[in-house]
């Protein structure tokens, strides 16, 4: 619940932002094409597991957020920060140990190639980051940790020269850090995900409006 | 005063503060236990719990024995410098020094119980193949020691049996054995006329009682357990 009004403050926030940027940019629109500086998504996000792993067999997921920074490089480079985050309750304690809930987060970058066609906006991008599972035992708290890389083609439609939507895909492999003797490697060597999450898009620059 | 009461308060929160910050789990480790259980006569035992857990009861692990006897599962291993332990038809307890002797704590009372323990600061391990483990029936001695009246006798005496919940060092080389377990010494001087004991042990087991007699050379007497309820009356 308090990560949730987090991300709606920091949702506030990044949105001022952005109408401030739109309404100092009036004055030199007709100066030129325009230029596009980036764009922030910010939506919820739904994990969902495959393979044979602890996150498959051990873990009831839930909804979570996510949450992108892309800012333009060269030509239809963006690169930028990443966050996410979900939720989970441990569906098989046997499986994968003795705790109740866990929480996963994800703080990395990412690089993207980005195409604008009309309103629509493609782009596909490969991510890496650290990857933490807080982990919500009896009386206590411990975590797993991991090497997340991920690869995301999204796509988003602008109804307006700075506000859109966007949905996208995630396929992610967290490579995990888990000390186990053999016979559970194949549980936590690694966790799958193919991750769907759709929200606001917040475009920065004029560019669009030249288009 | 308001500002000395502020303090106080302050304090008490640090100390809560860092009472909850206490983390008793390893980060990024997992251990696999597993084992079969059977009675004395190697015939497997169903539907006994494994726990595995830390001194403070968290329960880091858990699982039941097959109709074959058998259990697997998946634990979270403690942190040095607090103990990790497997208890085999024991209920959670906080420190088995102390609840040894309490069969309140074994969950099947037809069997006795056994408490795997690691105290050591190394945690490498990843797998704890605890092997066969044979559970004995449980037997209880009913002892009385009687001090004849207008004796001015006295008695020192110490007990040496199994526990009903017994020990075992997971480091050791033999987890089917026990480690010894002694009754507290007692001193009865011409005072003491009757006295009533219970000792909780495990059928088929004997129970030494060792004593001396108005400071005379030490002799023993080996009590067997052939029944879950025992009585055994010693008169000097």
């Amino acid at each position: 619940m308090f990560l949730n009004i987090r991300t709606f403050v920091l949702a506030l926030f990044i949105s001022s932002t952005a109408l401030a940027q739109q309404t100092e940019t009036t004055k030199i629109d007709s100066l030129g094409p325009g230029k596009n500086i980036g764009n922030i998504s910010i939506g919820p996000y739904f994990p969902i597991a495959f393979g044979d792993n602890f996150a498959n067999n051990g873990l009831d997921l839930k909804m979570g957020a996510r949450f992108s920074f892309k800012i333009n490089t060269i030509e239809d480079l963006y690169v930028g920060p990443y966050f996410s985050f979900f939720k989970s309750n441990v569906s098989n304690p046997e499986l994968i140990g003795n705790y109740f809930r866990s929480n996963n987060y994800v703080f990395g970058g990412m690089v993207n190639y980005e195409k604008h066609i009309g309103d629509f906006d493609a782009s596909i991008g490969l991510g890496i980051g650290y990857s933490t599972y807080r982990n919500h035992a009896t009386g206590d708290n411990f975590s797993d940790t991991a090497t997340a890389v991920w690869l995301n083609p999204e796509v988003s439609y602008r109804f307006s020269n700075y506000l859109g939507v966007y949905a996208s895909t995630e396929l992610r492999h967290d490579f995990m850090n888990v000390n186990v003797p053999n016979e559970l490697k194949d549980t936590f060597n690694g966790a799958n995900y193919l991750n769907i999450s759709f929200g606001l898009r917040i475009n920065l620059g004029t560019a669009h409006k030249y288009m | 005063m308001r500002r000395k009461h502020l303090f106080q308060y302050f304090l008490l929160g640090m100390v809560l503060l860092f009472q909850s910050c206490e983390v008793d789990i390893m980060n990024d480790k997992r251990v696999l236990v597993t084992g079969t259980i059977v009675n004395s006569d190697n015939n497997p035992i169903p539907n006994i719990s494994v726990r595995s857990q830390t001194t403070r009861n968290a329960i880091l692990g858990e699982a039941i024995s097959d109709e074959n006897g058998q259990f697997e599962f998946t634990s979270l291993m403690s942190k040095p410098p607090y103990n990790f332990y497997i208890a085999v038809n024991s209920k959670p307890f906080g420190e088995i020094w102390y609840y040894h002797y309490d069969t309140e704590l074994i969950e099947n009372i037809d069997y006795s119980a056994k408490a795997f323990y690691d105290e050591t600061s190394n945690r490498n391990a990843t797998t704890y193949n605890l092997g066969v483990i044979q559970l004995n029936k449980y037997a209880k001695l009913n002892l009385h020691i009687n001090n004849i009246p207008g004796d001015t006798n006295t008695l020192e005496f110490k007990l040496d049996y199994d526990s009903a919940i017994c020990r075992v060092d997971l480091n050791g080389n033999d987890f089917n054995q026990c480690e010894d377990e002694d009754f507290e010494f007692r001193f009865l001087d011409s005072e003491y006329s009757d006295i009533y004991m219970n000792v909780e042990s495990q059928l088929g087991s004997t129970v030494d009682f060792i004593y001396k007699l108005n400071g005379e050379p030490e002799q023993s007497i080996s009590i067997p357990l052939t029944n879950p309820e025992n009585t055994y009356v010693f008169e000097y």
